[in-house]
């Protein structure tokens, strides 16, 4: 549940971030983008809470290499 | 032979091959379903009649001298209007690139030209590669052969529903979210979404190349399985395309009607997500095709897995960030050009925080490790639905850029983008028809680079079920 307003400040916050963009968005698109980019933020906070700090982005096309090698030896 | 077209595109080379059929009859037949189905289905968005039959003059001169044969020798296909061939126009369904004209050929083509596949022209597909449904603003909306009320799927919208026609023998698309499996099981047809980095993107319009795959459809297994050992491999013009050797996918396909040609198999179910809320005429349709895989010797498990509807929502982050990154200038400079809709998806990307996109490509290799350590020590191939509920109309999914929009695009693409996110390859088979008369098909799942375990599992199902003889009656 959020606090009366948070809406309202997350949805000025977006606008801030694209006018910055220099992109033109409308009021329907604004709130489109806030409802989901909250819903990309909720699954966020379910998942990544948990990832290991020294864990590398390369590290996934490493495994699915690894991973298939593995297969071939087995 | 009253109608080549009806032939698959393996029956079809062998033809051709054996000199039992010409290239130019094959060509004029395709043409000739295309000029009769155009106007009720939309799937092209021009075609190449007259290089197709140049291509085809020439492959049966080919035949006639003797001359070494390609796997696709004679073979007419057509492509998602997204893959560059130097000197001609790609539109890649948009309008901004109306006039396109790429300076360099894609490696796909590249690829299937060397094995004699003939090119009919090129088909249509949403706006950019972006949306599920098949509708397009610019090129009209492409329709299902099952019913052209119905929506085709998306991206790859005219691949599916060509193929389906019997216009081509098999198409290229691309799956960033569920383009290739959407219209491949919406439109009744095979198609495979291969690991992350099995095939060259190099000339491939980008929509998100973290994301990004090329993939094939057409309308039997073993016909995607040549299409695919014709264009995975390596690639230098692609550094991430993988190094490793490609196998010949149709290798041991025949012996798949063989009793218990699956024993030793294990077809995991998943408890959780994929199934959940599932229209009960689909679940139906998935528990045949699961005591279709039993009869053939499988063993059926529950399968562990973690929230795979986040996943679908860390997919759908990296997909809109990066496009937005890329659709930037575009965004500032012609934002009138766009769709409503594809415009509103990309406008999303630019409200994902940098630090967020991060911490989803950095995890991708935390659930990829999850997944292979925890399901697939379980089971060798995951039984999945593409789309959870029948074909919806044109109509009912016609939304534009409404509010609407993110709720209908997530759940048409709920079952697909967690695959994009782990980089595994799927592979989508026909399974009958809901009492709208429209298709229906299974995603299987496998570890990386397990295609050809897909390609087994996949022609034993057909084998069995019989779907592959059905055809969009006209």
């Amino acid at each position: 549940m959020h606090a009366p307003g948070h809406d309202e400040s997350e949805r000025a916050g977006i606008g801030a971030l694209l006018s910055g963009s220099g992109v033109t968005v409308s009021a329907a698109e604004a709130d489109i983008i806030r409802r989901s980019v909250a819903r990309i933020r909720a699954a966020a906070a379910s998942l990544l809470a948990a990832i290991p700090f020294d864990l590398p982005s390369e590290r996934f096309y490493g495994l699915l290499e690894s991973d298939a090698a593995r297969e071939d030896k087995a | 032979m009253s109608d080549p077209t009806i032939l698959t595109l393996c029956e079809a080379a062998a033809a051709i091959a054996e000199n039992r059929l010409r290239a130019e009859t094959l060509v004029e037949a395709c043409l000739d379903r295309i000029e009769r189905l155009q106007p009720k289905l939309n799937c092209f968005i021009r075609t190449a009649a007259a290089s197709a039959r140049a291509a085809a003059r020439a492959a049966d001169e080919a035949v006639k001298a003797g001359r070494r044969l390609g796997p696709l020798h004679g073979v007419p296909l057509a492509h998602k209007d997204m893959f560059y061939r130097a000197g001609e126009i790609c539109t890649c369904g948009s309008k901004i690139r109306a006039d396109f004209v790429p300076d360099h050929t894609a490696t796909v083509l590249d690829r299937l030209d060397a094995a004699g596949a003939i090119e009919l022209g090129r088909l249509n597909m949403a706006e950019f590669a972006m949306g599920p449904t098949g509708h397009n603003s610019h090129f009209g909306r492409c329709g299902n052969p099952w019913n052209p009320e119905h929506i085709s799927g998306g991206s790859s919208s005219g691949s599916g529903a060509a193929v389906a026609a019997g216009m081509a023998f098999g198409a290229l698309g691309s799956d960033t979210g569920g383009s290739v499996r959407l219209p491949a099981a919406m439109c009744g047809v095979v198609g495979i979404k291969p690991t992350q980095t099995r095939v060259s993107l190099y000339g491939a319009m980008p929509l998100a190349p973290s994301l990004d795959c090329v993939g094939v459809l057409a309308r039997s297994v073993r016909d995607c399985a040549r299409l695919l050992s014709v264009i995975a491999g390596a690639d230098a013009n692609d550094p991430k395309a993988s190094r490793r050797a490609v196998p010949d996918y149709e290798r041991g396909l025949e012996e798949m009607s063989q009793p218990g040609a699956l024993a030793g198999i294990s077809v995991g179910i998943p408890s959780r997500y994929y199934y959940d809320d599932i229209d009960d005429e689909v679940g139906t349709l998935l528990s045949e095709a699961r005591r279709v895989l039993e009869s053939g010797g499988a063993a059926v498990v529950d399968a562990t897995i973690a929230d795979h509807g986040a996943l679908a929502d860390l997919s759908g982050a990296v997909l809109a960030a990066e496009a937005a990154a890329l659709h930037l200038p575009w965004l500032r400079e012609r934002p009138g050009d766009y769709s409503d809709q594809v415009r509103a998806r990309l406008l999303v990307g630019l409200g994902v925080p940098a630090s967020l996109y991060l911490q989803a490509l950095q995890a991708r290799a935390h659930f990829l490790e999850q997944i292979l350590q925890e399901t697939f020590a379980r089971c060798d191939v995951l039984l999945l639905p593409v789309l959870k509920r029948p074909v919806p109309s044109a109509a009912e999914t016609d939304i534009g850029g409404s509010a609407a929009m993110p709720k209908v695009i997530g759940e048409i693409a709920g079952a697909t983008r967690p695959l994009n996110y782990l980089g595994l390859p799927g592979l989508v088979v026909p399974i009958g028809r809901t009492r709208n008369g429209l298709p229906q098909g299974m995603q299987l799942v496998a570890r990386p680079f397990r295609e050809g375990l897909l390609f087994r599992v996949g022609a034993a199902y057909e084998a069995r079920a019989g779907h592959r003889a059905e055809r969009p009656a006209f």
